[in-house]
C-alpha cells in the first residue's frame, strides 16, 4: 500500500516537471543574468560582460544603485516617484475596478457576455497605441479639453505639461483592464448560497459584503494588484510620452537610461535588482496572504 | 530633380535621430547580450599617430581621442587588411545595416538596379543595440554607419575592415574637402562620410514675435531667457550630449567635450534650473512638436528642422518654423559615417555601396527623405532653396564646408569622461 503511494506521489510530482524547468529557464536563469550583469563590467565595445562567477563580481555597482535609491540619494526622486504612482495608480484600479468588476459579476444578467467583452476590447490595441492616442485626447485643444469647456470649466489644466497626475492617470487607463479580468473571476465564483446565508442571518447587505464577498474576493484582488503593480514598476515609456519631464521620473525611465547606451550598463542592471528587491516586497507579501486565505478557506 | 518626399509619410513618421532614444528595450528586463570577451589588441602595423601634443586624452582603445585639432589616423592591423583592387563583386544580397527610416529606399533600388543585386536593410535604434549585435557574430552584415564617437572602438575592435578606396572615386569627386581626409579617419581609412548636421534653436515664430537667438548677447542663452516666460513649451533634446553642450554653451564653455567635471557639473546645475524655471520637457520629437504647436522652442537638429513644415496640421504655413545655428560655424555639429564590417560576406559590393551613396544624383535624392544633408561639393543651401526642397526660413539648416570646419565638433570622450556625462545627464533627467 505505502509502496503504492510512494509511486502515485512522485507520478504525480512529474507534473510539476514542466513547470520547474520551465521556471528555471526563464526566472532563475534571467534573474541570475541580472546580477551577473549588474556585477560584472563593459568591454571596449561598451558591450556588458557578466560575471558569472560570484567570486569575480564586483559590487560597486551594485551599492552606487542600493545607496543612491534611498531617501536623499541620485536615484531617490526616481524611486519615490515610482512608489507614489504606482501606489496611486493601484488605489484608483481599487476604487474604480473592483466596482465595475462586482456589478459585472453580480449584477449584470443579459448584458454579462457584452460587459466582458467591453473589458477585454482594449487588449486588442496595443499599449503604446492606446498611450499615444491619449496625447491626442489630452493635448490643450484635445477632446477632453474641448469636453471640459463645453460644460463650463473656464481653464482645464494642460495635462500633458509634465504633471503626476496625467502619468498616475496614464497607468491607471493603461492597466486597468489586468486589474478588472481577474477580480471579476474571483467574485463571479463566489458561492451566492454563503452571501444567502449571511442574509438569512441578519447581516445587512453592507455586511454580508464586508464580512463575506470582501475576504473570499481577497485572493482575487491581490492577483489583480499584481498583475497591475508588476508592469507599471517597470513602465518607463507612458512617463515618455505622457509627461516628458524629469520631475516625473520613474526608476524605470532611469534604468533605461543607463542600459540603452553608454557605459554604465552594469549600474542600468543594479537599478534593476533594486526594483526587484522592492517588488519582491511585494511579492512575498502576496505569498503570505494567499497562503494565510488558503488555510482559511480550507 | 525629384519632387520632395513628404516625411510624414515614411511610414513611421519619424527621422533617424528620433531613435536614438526611442528604442524600445524593456524597461525593467534586461537582455543577456553576447558574451563578448574584451576585445584583445594586438599590435598595429601602421600605427596609431597624431599630429596632436603628446597631452591628447587617451581613448578606451588606447588611441588618442580624435580632435578637429588633434587628427588621428585609424590604426590598419596585420590580421584587418582592405580588399585587393580590381575584384569582381559578388552576387549579393548586400546586407545592409542602417538606422531605421535613415535612408532613401528609392536610392537603394537604384543601386540594386544598377549591380543587378539585392539589398537588405536591417535595422536598429541604438548604436549600442547595433554594436552588441555585429560584435556577437551571430549576424553579419556588410555595411554599417558607425557614429564619430564609437568608431575608436570598432576599429580597435576589429569590427570595421579598412577601405580600398579605389572602389569609392566619388569620395575624391564629390565630397568636401574636409571630409575626404577627416580629422577623425586621417586617409579615410575606415569609412566615407554619410549626413552631417548641426544642432541649434529652432522656435516659432508666430509664437514668439520678435525673438531670435542672433540678437541675443549669448545665442546659447536663449532657452535660459525665453524660457521662463512661456513656461512648458520649451523643449531639450533628450541626448545627453547634446543636453549638456548647450549647457556648457549657455555658460561660455565652447569645449563640448571637456571632461573637467566643475564645467560639467556647471552644465548640469545650468539644465536643472531649466527645468524648473521652465518646465522643460525632454524628446527628440522636435520636428513634431514644433509642427503642432505643443512647444515653442526647442534645441533642434538641422535635419529634424528642415523637414518640420511636412509635419505641420492644415492652416500652419511653413514660414513659422525657423531655425537658428551661429553663421560663424561655432555651434555643435557632427557627421554619421559609413563603412564596411570585417565580418562582411559581400566586401566588394559594400565598398562600390559607399561609392553610389556619395554619388551626386544619388545624394539629392536621398535628401529628399531623410531631410539630412550630404557633405557633397553642389549640395549648398542656394541649391536646395532654389530646387524647392526646402523652404527659404529654414535655409540655416543647411552648411557650407567653410561653416562645418568651424565647428564645435562633438567627438570620443575617454570612458572616465563618459561616466561623468552619463551622471550629469541622468542627475538633470532625474531633477
Amino acid at each position: 500500500m505505502s509502496e503504492r503511494t510512494a509511486t502515485s506521489g512522485s507520478y504525480w510530482r512529474g507534473f510539476a516537471l514542466p513547470g520547474v524547468v520551465w521556471l528555471c529557464l526563464f526566472v532563475v536563469v534571467p534573474a541570475y543574468a541580472v546580477l551577473a550583469m549588474a556585477t560584472g563590467k563593459v568591454n571596449l565595445l561598451l558591450t556588458p560582460v557578466p560575471a558569472w562567477n560570484p567570486a569575480t563580481w564586483n559590487p560597486g555597482y551594485l551599492s552606487k544603485a542600493f545607496s543612491g535609491s534611498l531617501p536623499g540619494g541620485e536615484y531617490w526622486s526616481a524611486v519615490r516617484n515610482t512608489l507614489v504612482y504606482v501606489g496611486a495608480s493601484l488605489l484608483l484600479c481599487v476604487a474604480i475596478g473592483y466596482p465595475v468588476a462586482y456589478y459585472v459579476a453580480r449584477h449584470a444578467r443579459r448584458t454579462k457576455k457584452l460587459l466582458i467583452t467591453l473589458l477585454v476590447i482594449p487588449f486588442w490595441v496595443s499599449y503604446l497605441l492606446r498611450m499615444l492616442a491619449w496625447i491626442g485626447l489630452l493635448s490643450t485643444d484635445g477632446y477632453v479639453n474641448k469636453l471640459l469647456t463645453d460644460i463650463g470649466i473656464p481653464n482645464p489644466p494642460n495635462w500633458l505639461d509634465g504633471n503626476a497626475y496625467s502619468v498616475i492617470l496614464a497607468l491607471l487607463y493603461g492597466y486597468i483592464p489586468y486589474f478588472i479580468l481577474p477580480v471579476f473571476a474571483g467574485l463571479d465564483r463566489i458561492d451566492r448560497s454563503q452571501i444567502e446565508a449571511a442574509r438569512d442571518l441578519g447581516a445587512t447587505p453592507f455586511q454580508a459584503f464586508m464580512r463575506v464577498t470582501l475576504p473570499l474576493s481577497r485572493p482575487a484582488l491581490l492577483a489583480g494588484s499584481a498583475l497591475v503593480v508588476l508592469p507599471m514598476f517597470g513602465d518607463y515609456y507612458t512617463n515618455d510620452l505622457i509627461s516628458a519631464s524629469p520631475r516625473t521620473n520613474m526608476l524605470g525611465n532611469e534604468i533605461n537610461l543607463f542600459i540603452q547606451g553608454g557605459p554604465q550598463k552594469n549600474l542600468g542592471a543594479s537599478l534593476v535588482i533594486v526594483l526587484m528587491v522592492i517588488l519582491s516586497i511585494g511579492a512575498l507579501y502576496y505569498v503570505f496572504q494567499t497562503a494565510r486565505d488558503a488555510r482559511r478557506l480550507a | 530633380m525629384s519632387d520632395p518626399i513628404n516625411p510624414a509619410d515614411r511610414g513611421s513618421g519619424t527621422t533617424r535621430r528620433t531613435f536614438i532614444r526611442r528604442a524600445a528595450t524593456a524597461a525593467a528586463g534586461v537582455s543577456v547580450p553576447g558574451l563578448l570577451a574584451a576585445c584583445g589588441t594586438t599590435s598595429p602595423t601602421g600605427g596609431a599617430s597624431s599630429s596632436g601634443s603628446s597631452t591628447t586624452p587617451t581613448g578606451p582603445g588606447g588611441l588618442p581621442l580624435a580632435r578637429p585639432n588633434h587628427p588621428v589616423t585609424l590604426p590598419i592591423y596585420a590580421d584587418n587588411k582592405a580588399i585587393a583592387s580590381g575584384l569582381t563583386p559578388e552576387k549579393g544580397p548586400l546586407q545592409f545595416y542602417n538606422w531605421d527610416q535613415y535612408i532613401n529606399t528609392d536610392v537603394v533600388k537604384a543601386f540594386e538596379k544598377k549591380y543587378g543585386v539585392n539589398v537588405q536593410i536591417s535595422t536598429f535604434t541604438t548604436i549600442d543595440e547595433a554594436v552588441a549585435k555585429i560584435s556577437s557574430g551571430t549576424v553579419q552584415f556588410d555595411v554599417f554607419v558607425p557614429e564619430l564617437v564609437f568608431l575608436e572602438r570598432l576599429v580597435v575592435g576589429k569590427v570595421l575592415q579598412p577601405l580600398n578606396l579605389s572602389y569609392i572615386p566619388n569620395l575624391k569627386a564629390n565630397v568636401w574637402p574636409s571630409l575626404n581626409n577627416p580629422w577623425y579617419d586621417v586617409g579615410a581609412r575606415y569609412t566615407v562620410p554619410y549626413t552631417i548636421y548641426t544642432t541649434g534653436i529652432g522656435w516659432r515664430a508666430d509664437k514668439l514675435p520678435g525673438f531670435n537667438p542672433a540678437t541675443m548677447e549669448n545665442p546659447w542663452s536663449a532657452l535660459w531667457v525665453e524660457g521662463p516666460k512661456i513656461s512648458g513649451k520649451v523643449g531639450l533634446l533628450d541626448d545627453q550630449h547634446e543636453g549638456l553642450a548647450m549647457g556648457l554653451l549657455h555658460n561660455g564653455v565652447t569645449d563640448v567635450n571637456t571632461e573637467d567635471p566643475k564645467l560639467i557639473n556647471a552644465s548640469k546645475n545650468a539644465l536643472t534650473n531649466l527645468v524648473n524655471t521652465a518646465n522643460l520637457k525632454f524628446d527628440t520629437n522636435e520636428y513634431q512638436h514644433l509642427a503642432d504647436g505643443s512647444l515653442w522652442l526647442h534645441q533642434a537638429w538641422s535635419g529634424d528642422m528642415a523637414s518640420t513644415p511636412f509635419y505641420a496640421p492644415k492652416g500652419t504655413k511653413a514660414s513659422v518654423f525657423r531655425y537658428w545655428w551661429p553663421s560663424d560655424g561655432r555651434g555643435p555639429i557632427n557627421n554619421d559615417t559609413f563603412a564596411v564590417l570585417k565580418g562582411a560576406k559581400s566586401p566588394v559590393l559594400a565598398h562600390l555601396f559607399l561609392n553610389h551613396l556619395l554619388d551626386t544624383k544619388q545624394v539629392f535624392n536621398n535628401f529628399n527623405f531623410t531631410y539630412y544633408q550630404q557633405p557633397i561639393n553642389a549640395m549648398t543651401p542656394e541649391a536646395l532653396v532654389s530646387g524647392g526642397v526646402i523652404a527659404p526660413n529654414l535655409k540655416s539648416t543647411i552648411i557650407r564646408e567653410s561653416q562645418f570646419t568651424n565647428g564645435l565638433v562633438q567627438g570620443p570622450l575617454s570612458q572616465q569622461g563618459e561616466v561623468l556625462w552619463e551622471n550629469a545627464w541622468a542627475a538633470v533627467k532625474s531633477t
